[in-house]
């Protein structure tokens, strides 16, 4: 394929093992044009389970706009999928897997990753030091936490200054969560409050 | 805590006249949420010259789509919007008509509609008239009145005027009949800053007097109305206004507190005084009206060490609320 020259799937095929949980692993590709590639990954345990709700998506380009810098472009991967089924989340397999990512795309000369994050997980995405491509996109999600703590936890203006400092994503994740009720979890929050949750770009550069 | 959106449909239908007014209900939620107006109104320029594209995930087919409003109908993409609120962000929102296109007011009284530096959605007038108009909210009405709203007050700018606009109700009589005391010292040019014996109705008087004064300074927003009640009251003694504006805080004054620390760059020290906050204290005035007193102060400061606490008795001239002019100080 013209595009296998962006990266091989044997490269892929080893990213997505963690020698813990994802045990074996099936790496589909297509090219979209020369340049672009879209691969799908499925995931396995040792008992041969599939782990996720929907293949992984990866998408290769070689030439896209950067969200770092818009007026320059540069070999970027977007994110596209990566949720685990209910049974596999928690046990910190993406997290295992990401520094894997990170080091597959530096040795193949990426420059960023770019991908669309539900608002329920900007708080992990903005730990992992992605940004946001857009000072709005950022604003809502700041707004979200902000009403979450005032209307669901029911916290004082004093309480959320001291919860969240002057960055709302510095909050302790226990703050965004109801050990009484999950259903008032802020992601269970989010998501009860809306029909379809807002996407935010986000991006993290590779070097 | 509740957020409530407020759309207002215009004849006139250009970005330049969209009203956009996001109300929170509580003076604190005011601070907390200070973006909320300038993030929401962004989305609804969008929405309304139909250029709106999000992409969101649908959790239960984990799959994302694209919501757009994209029609060049003006007010379908309003209605659009306003659903678009209540499904994307789970606020209540309301559209309503007015035949006000000068009704931009809606716009300044929000939750701190701002715009940012580079691109500012208001005029500098426009924007001091919003924070004059906070101030006297602030003073209006307590931070604990759940039943505040803050479009009870707000401005409306006809061409070339500016209005002040109290909605009277039952629930706010005091706020209004404080006002109209205000409007009539004005007018009867009895203004006097010292009239009540509660130190708190004082600053309260005060800082309104001295909004009310910059609303009408404002170059851009001339012919100044305050409406109470529905009568439209015009202030005619502008002048008088702007001069007892400066001198409203010229109280003497005498305090006792706590040091602390002497600033030489802006030759001042702040004092703690118990149950009224810190003041600023400054000698500029001082040492250029009896520098041999401004000598013996400065020598008594050098004495004192900010991290005792050490008493001292000052004597000044208020110059703002927490500002002082120092005449003298003694040790205590």
């Amino acid at each position: 394929m013209a595009c296998n020259g962006l990266i091989s799937d044997v490269q892929i095929e080893n990213v997505y093992k963690d020698n813990k949980f994802v045990v074996t692993n099936s790496v589909s590709s297509y090219c979209i044009d020369a340049n672009t590639k879209k691969t799908l990954v499925e995931i396995f345990d040792k008992d041969t389970a599939n782990m996720l709700q929907r293949p992984i998506e990866r998408t290769y380009f070689r030439e896209k706009e950067l969200y770092s810098d818009k007026t320059t472009t540069g070999k970027v991967v977007k994110h596209e999928y990566f949720i685990l089924k209910d049974e596999f989340q928690g046990k910190k397999i993406a997290s295992r897997i990401h520094p894997k990512e990170m080091d597959f795309y530096r040795a193949n000369g990426f420059v960023e990753i770019q991908l669309d994050a539900a608002w329920d997980g900007l708080v992990v995405w903005k730990k992992m030091f992605y940004q946001f491509a857009s000072v709005k996109d950022e604003n809502f999600i700041k707004i979200a936490i902000q009403r979450y703590l005032r209307e669901v936890k029911n916290m004082t203006i004093e309480e959320i200054g001291k919860a969240i400092k002057s960055d709302p994503f510095s909050v302790n994740p226990s703050h965004l969560k109801d050990s009484s009720n999950a259903n008032n979890n802020f992601s269970n929050w989010v998501y009860g409050n809306c029909f379809g949750i807002g996407l935010a770009k986000m991006y993290k550069e590779v070097a | 805590m509740s957020i409530e959106i407020k759309i207002y449909l215009t004849p006139t239908q250009s970005e330049e006249n969209l009203c956009f007014h996001a109300v929170v209900n509580s003076k604190d939620d005011y601070d907390l949420f200070f973006d909320l107006n300038e993030t929401y109104e962004s989305l609804m320029v969008d929405a309304l010259n139909g250029k709106l594209s999000l992409e969101y995930f649908d959790k239960d087919n984990f799959d994302k789509h694209t919501y757009e409003i994209i029609t060049d109908n003006y007010e379908e993409n309003l209605n659009s919007f306003v659903e678009f609120l209540n499904d994307f962000y789970g606020l209540t929102a309301v559209s309503n008509t007015t035949n006000l296109c000068e009704h931009f007011g809606i716009r300044l009284v929000g939750a701190g509609f701002r715009g940012n530096q580079n691109s500012p959605m208001l005029e500098s007038s426009q924007y001091n008239a919003m924070n004059s108009m906070h101030g006297i909210k602030t003073q209006l009405f307590a931070a604990n009145n759940t039943s505040y709203r803050s479009d009870d007050i707000y401005i409306l700018k006809a061409p070339g005027s500016l209005k002040l606009t109290l909605e009277a109700t039952k629930k706010y009589e005091e706020p209004i009949n404080f006002i109209r005391s205000i409007y009539d010292d004005i007018e009867n040019e009895e203004i006097n800053p010292f009239k009540f014996q509660d130190i708190e109705q004082r600053y309260r008087y005060q800082s309104i007097i001295k909004n009310l004064n910059d609303l009408n300074s404002q170059k851009r927003l001339k012919d100044f109305f305050v409406i109470i009640d529905g009568a439209e009251l015009p202030i005619t003694k502008r002048n008088y206004l702007k001069e007892q504006s400066k001198n409203i805080y010229n109280e003497d004054i005498e305090l006792i507190g706590i040091f602390e620390a002497y600033k030489q760059r802006s030759d001042s020290f702040e004092l703690y005084a118990e149950g009224d906050g810190k003041y600023y204290c400054h000698l500029k005035e001082l040492s250029y009206s009896n520098y041999a007193q401004y000598e013996i102060v400065i020598a008594i400061l050098r004495e004192l060490n900010s991290f005792n606490t050490t008493r001292i008795k000052i004597f000044g001239k208020k110059i703002k609320p927490q500002t002082i002019n120092i005449t003298n100080i003694e040790l205590i």
